[in-house]
């Protein structure tokens, strides 16, 4: 039999463990919490996704930054991650092809980092490169051909930021429940969460789309925005949304199917072949239906970026609308060409267009006007560590 | 003999039980009729436009409103069922969109619908705005108005109907 006593204080230790439960501070994955952080978007930006594991700190984007900027992160302490993205030029570096330690080439050309965050995947053809934490350890580690050298001298290149008071102290405060932080993993957390903060918004284009200033676009330019959202040519559909790309993550967005483009720049064998190694997808895949696919990049600073295309293989931006009107540069001046338009590898959008030299003007002040000219001078301003 | 009726009786009775069950899985019940005024025209309506049938889908959501004023997605949709029936009803059309805003500030439709209609009728500013205003409702309805009002050309089929009632 159970006395009223009892049941008071059972009622009282339920009441207890219910209040508890109610009021129990949300603590992150990794012990972080994401407080101090808050997003500065341009207008018409959703605010991009983070994993739960690795929160938005100030503290942590500040050790990002300083990390980016370093060459100590490299094995032989020659280049940095800025090395290879600069910020004069949206972060990339002006190259056909990357140029990594002791001068190494790399197959494509640095990617731009502009607004990385909403990308839905990393890298020019990699479906499973989803996480900007796992994306940063492909330049650190690759070792064909080595970027930034650091396989097999973790330990000394870690070693070099234990060994720095002020590294030291922002390691410790960016990831307070480890015991020892300054390590390969949290460096990549941390260089993933400055590169969130890569957000660029505030272009002609942009205030004239989100800002309310319909003069913000001039004539020319406004000519060429509809020429590129026009059925005829068809830009918008695979540089597409407000970041003018593929497929984006953001905070609330579905998942969304990865997606990549034969653009028909290549036909090695007649058979649409992509010259080794960059095959694309089919690099990661082995399906000869994936062969010469690419991710489509942003064209947000797009003008800042030249060489074009995976491999730089086209300098300019007129050339690039060349290849597009073309219906891809294999199919017009490649070896096998002319070659048949209806290839089940080149993307059924590669369907070609006539361009007056007036509208390829156009086009072209067009993605010059997707240039943001504040993001490029703040992110130079803010480089130095 | 009486036992092997009784046997037969039994196997009879438990495959009514069965068969009877297994007829009820499989035809489930029609949906109850929503009674509630205006609904069934509305949803004639939506059909009828989705077939491009614009002036029976006018007379529809005519109805529909007739009996219940208040039917934010009525408006929205009457209201590209006239703009769609040529230039002399953008007029119409633009009150019915703004009547649908008034009444339901959120509806994502209406805002993508009057922007193209404001694109249409040259008023770049004013689709703008509606563009603005649809980035913090809806990403794709507001990516799809922003290549409409950019390229001055209408979306492809009918993004911006109002099915949901």
């Amino acid at each position: 039999m159970v006395g009223p006593r009892t049941l008071a204080a059972a009622a009282l230790v339920l009441l207890a463990v219910a209040w508890h439960a109610g009021h129990q501070r949300l603590v992150r994955a990794n012990g972080d919490r994401a407080e101090g952080f808050v997003w500065q978007l341009p207008q018409g930006f959703p605010a991009p996704r983070v994993p739960p594991d690795n929160p938005m700190t100030p503290v942590k984007v500040e050790l990002g930054r300083r990390l980016f900027h370093d060459p100590r992160l490299s094995g032989d302490g020659t280049l940095a991650c800025v090395s290879c993205h600069d910020p004069a030029r949206a972060f990339t570096d002006g190259r056909a092809r990357a140029l990594g330690i002791q001068d190494n080439l790399h197959p494509r050309s640095a990617m731009s980092l502009t607004n990385v965050a909403y990308n839905a995947t990393l890298g020019w053809d990699d479906p499973g490169l989803t996480r900007l934490e796992d994306q940063a350890l492909v330049p650190l580690l690759n070792t064909r051909p080595p970027e930034m050298g650091v396989a097999g001298r973790e330990d000394e290149v870690l070693a070099r930021f234990a060994g720095d008071r002020r590294y030291r102290a922002l390691f410790t405060e960016a990831f307070p429940k480890d015991d020892h932080p300054v390590t390969l993993r949290n460096v990549t957390y941390a260089l993933a969460a400055f590169e969130r903060t890569l957000i660029s918004g505030n272009s002609p284009y942009d205030r004239w789309a989100y800002g309310g200033e319909v003069a913000a676009l001039d004539p020319e330019a406004r000519a060429g925005a509809r020429l590129f959202f026009s059925r005829r040519l068809n830009c918008f559909r695979c540089h597409a949304g407000f970041n003018f790309s593929g497929p984006v993550v953001y905070e609330g967005s579905a998942g969304p199917r990865p997606l990549f483009h034969n653009t028909g720049l290549y036909d090695e064998d007649g058979r649409g072949a992509y010259p080794a190694p960059n095959t694309g997808v089919h690099r990661h895949s082995g399906r000869a239906a994936d062969m010469g696919k690419f991710r489509a990049p942003t064209l947000r600073n797009i003008a800042l970026t030249a060489p074009y295309m995976h491999d730089g293989s086209i300098p300019t931006l007129a050339a690039v609308l060349d290849h597009y009107a073309a219906g891809g540069r294999a199919r017009s001046a490649g070896p096998h060409a002319p070659a048949a338009t209806d290839d089940d590898l080149t993307d059924p959008l590669m369907a070609g267009f006539k361009l007056t030299p007036d509208e390829r003007r156009h086009l072209v002040a067009f993605l010059h006007a997707l240039t943001d000219d504040s993001f490029v001078r703040q992110a130079q301003e803010t480089g130095q560590p | 003999m009486s036992s092997r009726l009784t046997r037969i009786a039994t196997v009879f009775v438990l495959l009514t039980f069965f068969a009877t069950a297994a007829w009820a899985a499989g035809s489930s019940p029609k949906p109850a009729k929503d009674k509630r005024p205006g609904v069934a025209e509305y949803n004639a309506g939506v059909k009828l436009m989705q077939k491009e049938r614009f002036a029976e889908a006018q007379s529809k959501f005519e109805a529909a409103l007739a009996k219940n004023p208040k039917m934010a997605e009525a408006h929205n949709n009457l209201g590209y069922s006239l703009r769609k029936q040529g230039e002399a009803n953008f007029a119409k059309a633009l009150e019915h969109y703004n009547r649908a805003i008034d009444l339901k500030s959120d509806l994502a439709e209406a805002y993508m619908y009057r922007g193209v209609l404001h694109m249409l009728m040259g008023n770049e500013a004013k689709a703008l705005e509606d563009h603005k205003a649809l980035t913090g409702m809806d990403r794709g309805l507001a990516d799809a108005l922003q290549a409409a009002i950019a390229s001055g050309e209408e979306p492809d089929g009918l993004e911006g109907l109002a099915t949901a009632w």
